[in-house]
């Protein structure tokens, strides 16, 4: 007997979410790459939007969707599925009064993890930072992508042991590969299966609405906040170029402390100086955020 | 070899008594017709009686045959439409998700 995990996922985009023609253009783009029966990799550094554009494609699928975070733990029966438990059952048959009869059956219980389930029944999986996982824990996907069919175990509750993929499952894949720490190198053969769409950080336009919308600011200040970030992430400087990610934080922060984006205001620069120097030192060495924190205080002065 | 069902099997009913073959222990007399026809009589009546209970017999089976192939006949349809296109004992249709129950979670990005 299978069982099935059976939760699914039903993105739906924020009020805030922000869809300039820049994610339009994206999402589009991604859109054709699968109507052609392709899946489709976003590939990008931290901060690029790689899961929200992700979740935003899924959502334009319109079909249930099942995610998957790829984990340095993960085994193919994470993926596909496994044998967890045993199911028994005892019959005691006292139908003749003097014959006692006593049949026990005990069976594995077999469970479909994530991935069988959304071939199976033609959802769309977001595998998520997938190279975190081993490789060889994607082997499976090799098959799954190119010759639409799934190798199951035997022992998956007296089952066929292939599983055509239904036509209606799609593939959308993330991962960063400046990450530098607990990833690893995609496989060429998986790679090649798929099409893979680099993300570079947003348009100034996005970024701003991005920032407005989460944070309520007016354009004026959005655009201040932005311009500081993006001057210093062009400004090479940093360990690692800080991301929309930092902007948020920033106008998020401002207006829960009623701050104002203002140069020669002290709460401005304080906070601008947390955030940035804090996201872009990845080993927090005390020269490097002087460096930072000079930078940002002199751009907040001439930018805002 | 074939083993033989209840049906196959002789019974007393088969074996030829002096009754049903008409032989008797005392030489046969003029005057004994009368009764002779008398049992011949009541041994038709019984006979025919039995054959128009298994008449009424065979008539309720062949209904009841010809209800169950119907019966037959819409199972194995129903049964062919489920069958999955992979040859897998579960049906995998597209639209499976639609018909099944499963537990949603919302994920706003």
């Amino acid at each position: 007997m299978i069982e099935e995990l059976t939760t699914i996922l039903e993105p739906t985009p924020l009020p805030d979410f922000v869809e300039t023609r820049y994610v339009k253009d994206l999402t589009e783009r991604a859109m054709g790459y699968i109507k052609a029966g392709f899946p489709v990799h976003f590939r990008g550094a931290s901060g690029t939007g790689k899961t929200t554009l992700a979740l935003h494609v899924a959502s334009k699928i319109g079909r249930p969707v099942v995610m998957i975070h790829g984990d340095e733990e993960f085994t193919t029966s994470n993926l596909v599925g496994g044998e967890y438990g045993y199911r028994l059952r005892k019959v005691i048959d006292r139908f003749v009064s003097r014959v006692l009869k006593v049949e026990e059956d005990m069976v594995k219980r077999w469970v479909d993890n994530r991935l069988t389930v959304a071939c199976k029944y033609g959802f769309t999986l977001i595998y998520d930072e997938f190279t975190r996982s081993r490789p060889e824990a994607n082997n499976i996907l090799l098959s799954i992508l190119q010759e639409r069919i799934m190798d199951l175990p035997f022992g998956r509750g007296g089952e066929e042991t292939y599983l055509k993929v239904d036509p209606n499952f799609t593939a959308l894949f993330t991962s960063n590969p400046e990450e530098y720490a607990g990833v690893h190198r995609s496989q060429d053969a998986l790679r090649d299966r798929m099409i893979t769409m680099d993300l570079d950080d947003f348009d100034e336009e996005t970024e701003v609405a991005i920032v407005r919308a989460k944070s309520g600011f007016p354009l004026k200040e959005a655009e201040k906040i932005v311009k500081v970030v993006r001057v210093l992430r062009e400004s090479g400087a940093c360990e690692f170029a800080p991301t929309v990610r930092g902007a948020i934080m920033i106008a998020k922060s401002l207006r829960v402390v009623n701050g104002h984006v203002k140069g020669s205001s002290g709460i401005f620069q304080q906070v601008c100086q947390d955030i940035l120097s804090s996201e872009t030192s990845r080993i927090g060495s005390k020269s490097n955020q002087a460096k930072v924190r000079e930078l940002v205080k002199k751009f907040a002065k001439q930018y805002c | 070899m074939p083993i033989k069902g209840v049906t196959d099997v002789s019974g007393l009913r088969d074996i030829r008594s002096l009754h049903t073959s008409g032989r008797r222990s005392m030489p046969k007399v003029q005057s004994s017709a009368y009764l002779d026809l008398y049992m011949l009589q009541k041994a038709k009546d019984r006979l025919e009686k039995e054959a128009a209970l298994l008449a009424k017999r065979n008539q309720t089976i062949q209904k009841r045959l010809a209800e169950i192939q119907n019966q037959m006949e819409g199972l194995e349809q129903s049964a062919r439409s489920e069958r999955p296109s992979n040859g897998g004992k579960k049906a995998a249709e597209p639209n499976g998700p639609t018909k099944r129950k499963w537990k949603k979670f919302a994920l706003k990005y």
